[in-house]
């Protein structure tokens, strides 16, 4: 039984050179070499012959000394040589199998603009669903919010987008917002801003229960509250 | 004039106000339904488990307090997630 072995090229320029050699022939055939260096037939003539006979000697011209080298390492490597020559043809067929997929037919790119169309359509109805539920739930929150305002709030909310609340003797102002949005005020302005908020909920909501939480637990809105002294 | 709908309960029926992202969820009882007052107790206290601030509010927004029990005859109460400071 023939002993397999494998062989090492010396560099990446006698892979290349194999490679051509075996992409561009199969064993017997008569195919004009398309190495870029030459057209020698003898070359890949020769080597076949010597592949199918281990005792085989030939004997060519070659045209670069790079050429001659490679040609050397396998030759000197007779076990080796059938591996060799099934390995580069796998390599070969590895690579054209890439170069295919690669490469996406007609009907690839139609699929994947077909696939690409209907996600940005998917994403355009969920996106507008979201924003549905985001009014939806804003007009609920504002409805909840204005019953809670007293008719002053009330009519001052429509008119500045705020509305005013007293606690001991002090007012607040809430101001449409979820963040920052509650100040301590006078009539020069705000004198300090609090920043305390429920998560989760749309900004009706939250400036809601700021307002429940000044009127009836002020400890606990004072308690949690990031506080930004404006003024003295 | 602000774009709101008036929120009109049922006739006899008392209502928790529950704030979450749809703006809220309405869990109304009967205090004459025992299932419903426990229902709604039920989701009381689960709330304010998670540290939920409850408040009692009437009609026009001028009166209220914050409970920390439930109460079967408040009329209205509104629950808010718990505040956190930014």
């Amino acid at each position: 039984m023939m002993p397999t072995n494998t062989i090492t090229a010396l560099s990446d320029t006698q892979n290349r050179i194999w490679r051509v050699w075996t992409s561009g022939k199969t064993s017997g055939s008569t195919t004009a070499c398309t190495c870029p260096w030459g057209t020698d037939d003898s070359i890949w003539n020769g080597w076949v012959t010597a592949a199918n006979n281990t005792t085989g000697t030939i004997t060519i011209t070659t045209t670069a000394n790079v050429q001659d080298t490679v040609w050397r390492v396998w030759l000197n490597e007779p076990h080796a040589r059938i591996e060799v020559v099934r390995a580069a043809l796998n390599e070969s067929e590895r690579q054209e199998t890439l170069r295919r997929a690669a490469v996406p037919t007609p009907a690839e790119i139609e699929a994947d603009r077909q696939r690409r169309e209907a996600a940005r359509i998917e994403s355009e109805r969920q996106e507008a669903l979201r924003r549905a539920a985001r009014e939806t739930a804003s007009k609920r929150a504002r409805s909840l919010l204005v019953a809670n305002l007293t008719r002053e709030q009330r009519a001052q909310y429509e008119k500045h987008g705020y509305f005013d609340v007293q606690v001991d003797g002090k007012t607040y102002r809430i101001n449409q917002g979820t963040h920052g949005n509650v100040a301590q005020v006078d009539d020069k302005g705000p004198i300090e801003r609090y920043c305390v908020q429920p998560d989760g909920v749309p900004t009706e909501d939250a400036m809601l229960a700021q307002l429940l939480a000044l009127r009836h637990a002020p400890h606990e809105f004072f308690a949690k509250a990031n506080r930004t002294r404006i003024r003295n | 004039m602000l774009d709101v709908e008036t929120i009109q309960l049922p006739e006899g029926k008392h209502c928790l106000f529950i704030m979450d992202h749809s703006g809220d969820t309405r869990v109304m009882w009967d205090p004459r339904n025992d299932d419903e007052v426990t229902n709604a107790r039920a989701s009381f206290d689960r709330l304010r488990a998670k540290g939920y601030l409850a408040y009692v509010v009437n009609e026009d927004g001028s009166k209220g307090t914050m409970i920390t029990t439930f109460d079967p005859n408040a009329g209205k109460v509104i629950l808010t997630p718990p505040l956190r400071g930014g």
